[in-house]
């Protein structure tokens, strides 16, 4: 009955909010809904930079994690009391700049989340949780309208102006059953205001799959639940390997990540990098609100490589 | 999480409980010896997908000490589920809807779960890997209403042969065995509008007395750290209440999940005073001793005394403490 967190585990916290949320995604219909794999009607950057003011994106509220059965997602509101996050003194540097802040318009409000560049083929794509880009499950819902992200953001601030997406994906498995073994979403998004391609404009991580579960992890995000306020980037750096979630063994699929690791809302899909390199081997999925240590995140293994492969390839 | 929510959510748990699609829930999740209605409860509460296809394999044995062991596989999930039915009587229809008095200690791992085949290690503690031959029995329920897909279950009869080697900490449960009878049961899952007369327990259920007032109370407290929690569930409605206490453990290869489920009828059972500042918990077997709740004007909260739980190779787990986090509801 505990199974509620930070930013993605609070659904149950809010049962009347999710409600209100399910009329709104009915009576609403304002969610974009992308054809096929999820191709987003286009913003363009001029347009995403004039709507994502500082201001709106201050205001933007974690993503939580849509729980099977339940018809919407819900925006978080709960808090976490402590942190062994360290902030990130100057997020534009060439270690840090991979990592944002991922921002996107909800019927519900604006939510935001966290992502990675990552290296590919056509050097756009970002790598954040599946619940920040589709609310898993059969009944899922793609959350593609006003979708940004906003790498070494800080303050409002965007040096490196804006990236929409184009496209978005989850892994097969996130979309067709919502287990959170699975929650591992990708974007390609377009050129920024300045036309540079995302990879070109900030570099981006290695991915690695299939690698063993037992590493020691660099934990990137934004979150923005207290004592966050969402507008800096934060870091659990050398955090080891904790164990599986028992609750991952109960679901098919390759089970899940914990470490040590304060983590809070918005953190939704921050890169897990392997400690002393630039190599992405989780994001950070969900926590407990009854144990604001411990910090879980998928295993990156065939289908996220499979989701890696079809992001790559988007032209 | 708030109180009300917990409350609500545990309430829409119970009420899922009479929806026909949730009763067929038969499903591997935890405790997979407990009727399907509370398989369902738990899995709603886990938040975990129901299943849309495929089968479930499982055998039983028994062991010493009045211990049943059961080997279930479904997905690329094999669970060993140790369980100790408790005594009990006639059973109200609150009793019947969550299930039988129980405790078990499941291990949860993966492994290779085919209609032919059922093999995954459990480390030091066992080893299963067996295959299915069918005797030709099958056992169908009758079919559904208004389903989607098929509508009806098939329960090939059959027995299980290899090697059956478990054998729980401290060896306080072990099975050796080199055949088992068993079944495959497909589907995992009907979809139906209504259940197959046939399916459900035709055991005859005591209503709920119609003079019984519905003050329902709700009491949790919960432990989680790391990979490990504890959680303890209170809910009264009527003169029944249920107590309900699980532990999960992520272990290296395994997850070793326990499960322990009483009722009872005494007024004794949970004391709450007005305002809510108090309650005192004393629930039957399997749980021990006493959990005495505190709320301070200051809105602090103690959770303290000897209450306990046992469950199959875990005798008396603390259920109070500094680090739980409880949560009391009342008159809803």
């Amino acid at each position: 009955m505990n199974a509620c967190g930070r930013g993605a585990h609070s659904a149950l916290q809010k049962g009347k909010l999710v409600a209100a949320m399910a009329i709104a995604l009915v009576l609403g219909g304002l969610l974009a809904q992308p054809a096929a794999a999820s191709e987003v009607a286009g913003t363009q950057a001029q347009e995403a930079l004039r709507f994502w003011t500082p201001a709106r994106m201050k205001a933007a509220k974690p993503l939580d994690v849509q729980r099977p059965g339940q018809g919407a997602i819900a925006l978080s509101e709960s808090a976490s009391a402590s942190s062994s996050f360290e902030t990130v003194p100057d997020p534009t540097v060439e270690t840090t700049r991979v990592n944002g802040a991922i921002f996107i318009e909800t019927p519900f409000g604006l939510g935001r989340c966290s992502g990675t560049s990552v290296n590919a083929p056509n050097y756009s794509v970002v790598f954040t949780a599946g619940h920040c880009v589709n609310t898993g499950g059969p009944r899922g819902r793609w959350l593609a309208f006003r979708w940004v992200f906003v790498p070494g953001y800080r303050y409002g601030q965007r040096p490196f102006g804006v990236f929409p997406a184009k496209w978005i994906d989850t892994t097969r498995k996130w979309r067709t059953t919502g287990s959170e073994n699975f929650d591992v979403g990708a974007a390609v998004v377009t050129r920024n205001q300045r036309g540079q391609l995302l990879a070109k404009a900030v570099g981006g991580t290695g991915i690695a799959f299939g690698l063993k579960a037992k590493q020691v992890f660099d934990i990137h995000g934004y979150p923005a639940e207290e004592p966050f306020d969402g507008e800096t980037q934060q870091l659990c750096s050398g955090t080891p390997f904790l164990g599986h979630d028992a609750r991952s063994f109960l679901s098919p699929g390759p089970l899940n990540l914990a470490v040590d690791c304060d983590v809070t809302g918005g953190a939704s899909g921050g890169g897990w990098t392997i400690a002393g390199t630039k190599t992405l081997n989780s994001v950070t999925n969900y926590g407990y609100g009854d144990d604001p240590d411990t910090d879980f995140g998928a295993y990156f293994g065939k289908e996220v490589a499979s989701l890696f492969h079809r992001a790559g390839r988007v032209k | 999480m708030s109180a009300r929510a917990r409350l609500a959510a545990a309430l829409i748990g119970l009420s899922a409980l009479v929806l026909p699609s949730s009763a067929l829930a038969n499903v591997l999740d935890i405790p997979a010896a407990a009727p399907p209605q509370f398989r369902a409860l738990l899995r709603a509460k886990l938040h975990m997908p129901p299943p849309h296809s495929g089968f479930e394999s499982r055998f039983d044995l028994e062991a010493k000490h009045g211990y049943k062991v059961s080997v279930v596989g479904e997905g690329n999930i094999v669970a060993v589920e140790v369980t100790k039915p408790l005594p009990h009587g006639k059973e109200n229809l609150l009793e019947q809807l969550v299930g039988s008095k129980q405790a078990v200690t499941a291990y949860v791992t993966r492994g290779i779960v085919t209609e032919h085949r059922i093999a995954a290690s459990f480390g030091r503690l066992g080893k299963i890997d067996v295959r299915f031959r069918p005797s030709g029995r099958v056992v169908e329920s009758r079919p559904g209403r208004r389903c989607r897909g098929t509508d009806h279950l098939t329960r090939q009869l059959g027995v299980f042969v290899g090697g059956i080697r478990f054998s729980g900490e401290k060896h306080y449960v072990a099975v050796r065995s080199h055949r088992a009878k068993g079944r495959v049961r497909t589907p995992l899952h009907l979809h139906c509008a209504s259940i197959p007369r046939g399916v459900r327990s035709d055991r005859r259920a005591r209503p709920v007395p119609h003079h019984t007032a519905f003050n329902p109370t709700f009491f949790a407290a919960t432990r989680r750290h790391g990979v490990s929690s504890v959680e303890l569930l209170t809910l009264g409605i009527g003169r029944t209440t249920l107590f309900a206490a699980v532990t999960e453990e992520g272990l290296a290869t395994m997850a070793r999940i326990r499960f322990a489920l009483t009722t009872t009828h005494s007024s004794k059972a949970v004391v709450l005073n007005d305002p809510l500042t108090k309650a005192t918990i004393t629930p039957p077997a399997p749980f021990r001793g006493k959990g005495t709740y505190r709320a301070a004007p200051d809105g602090t909260t103690t959770w303290t005394g000897p209450l306990s739980v046992t469950f199959p190779g875990a005798p008396r787990m603390p259920l109070t403490g500094e680090d739980f986090e409880t949560t009391l509801e009342a008159g809803f």
